[in-house]
């Protein structure tokens, strides 16, 4: 990957005609930098590249280039000829993933993952003849049309981390002890539930988000007050937390980067089309806690 | 002011509403936290949080 964004850098600065040349290859280049040194580095290194990566996407320093793409008459010969076939590539993905986790175990689904990349790649290689780089041209396009989208994940998990060391699931369960009546099980699973959706919705991260409503209202109320079991519990809060990752904008690599990839006309496209999956869902995540988490009692 | 520890919540849904660019939101709201729950600015210590590579 960090080699990736460094090539992405090179092509960057080799386009001479790029508006914003000079940022943006600073931008793919210090961030491929802390993908391959990160460990190496002091963490107040990353961490100033971190600013100096905010300071070029907050003021706007990014943006299209001019990429070698298949020339127009090119994409439509193949697609005439190769007719639905052309999506093939994209199909070993998820084949190669998953055969690979379901018989070398050991492996596991991330190297199935990574190996259904390059045999994609292959494949579509073979199948397509393009010129030789076309990959690393039409990478640099995908990547410079999710701009600064691209790092937010990555942003958000240490804001979790942040805000769990910060103690903020403890004032949350302090304030949680005062507004929700906690001798009712259902209010204790409902609070449960609907905070780690709204959590997840400001944090884009349903991982961030149970660290702290977990440690707020989880374990003290949900789990230590009423008996629940843990496991049951947690997977259902967990749950939620996705609810909320349907419905928000910070979760930009599922729900703003598909609808600029698409060019769709609604940028909150998406989330809208995910509303009515999210709210139901989560009304029967809080019965199912409520239901199957208190075993016995 | 136990409640200050909050800001970063704050910082994050207002930042979202006026439209700023969701990066600096993330970076203010992180080091507002960090800063109103005393946590140094700068550490040599390596912390990496366990859900690091989850979304």
């Amino acid at each position: 990957m960090g080699i990736l964004l460094l090539i992405f850098t090179w092509l960057t600065l080799r386009d001479r005609e790029h508006r914003h040349r000079w940022t943006m290859a600073a931008f793919w280049g210090l961030y491929g930098i802390v993908f391959l040194f990160g460990k190496r580095l002091p963490p107040a290194a990353v961490g100033g590249i971190v600013v100096v990566l905010t300071i070029i996407a907050a003021a706007r320093w990014m943006g299209p280039g001019n990429y070698n793409s298949a020339p127009l008459a090119f994409r439509l010969r193949m697609s005439d000829k190769f007719r639905l076939w052309v999506f093939a590539p994209a199909l070993v993905i998820p084949l190669a993933t998953l055969s690979i986790g379901a018989f070398l175990p050991r492996w596991g689904l991330l190297v199935g993952f990574g190996i259904g990349a390059e045999l994609s790649l292959a494949f579509a290689l073979a199948l397509l003849r393009p010129a030789i780089g076309q990959s690393f041209d039409e990478g640099r396009r995908l990547a410079d049309a999710m701009g600064w989208a691209v790092i937010l994940p990555q942003f958000l998990a240490p804001l979790g981390f942040l805000f769990d060391k910060a103690g903020v699931g403890g004032v949350v369960a302090r304030i949680m002890a005062t507004v929700v009546p906690v001798d009712s099980r259902f209010a204790v699973v409902a609070a449960y539930c609907v905070g780690m959706m709204l959590f997840t919705a400001v944090m884009g991260n349903a991982f961030a988000a149970f660290a702290v409503l977990t440690s707020g209202i989880g374990i003290p109320l949900v789990m230590k007050l009423h008996g629940a079991d843990a496991a049951i519990a947690g997977v259902l809060a967990m749950l939620s937390g996705y609810c909320g990752t349907l419905l928000t904008p910070m979760a930009a690599n599922f729900n703003i980067v598909p609808a600029a990839l698409l060019e769709m006309k609604d940028q909150n496209g998406v989330i809208k089309a995910q509303v009515l999956t999210a709210l139901p869902l989560l009304v029967v995540n809080i019965f199912l806690m409520y239901f199957l988490a208190f075993p016995g009692r | 002011m136990e409640l200050l520890r909050l800001i970063g919540i704050v910082i994050v849904i207002a930042g979202f509403l006026l439209g700023f660019n969701p990066l600096l939101v993330v970076l203010a709201a992180g080091i507002a936290t960090g800063l109103a729950a005393h946590i140094s600015p700068v550490t040599w210590r390596r912390s990496t949080p366990p859900w690091a590579s989850c979304s």
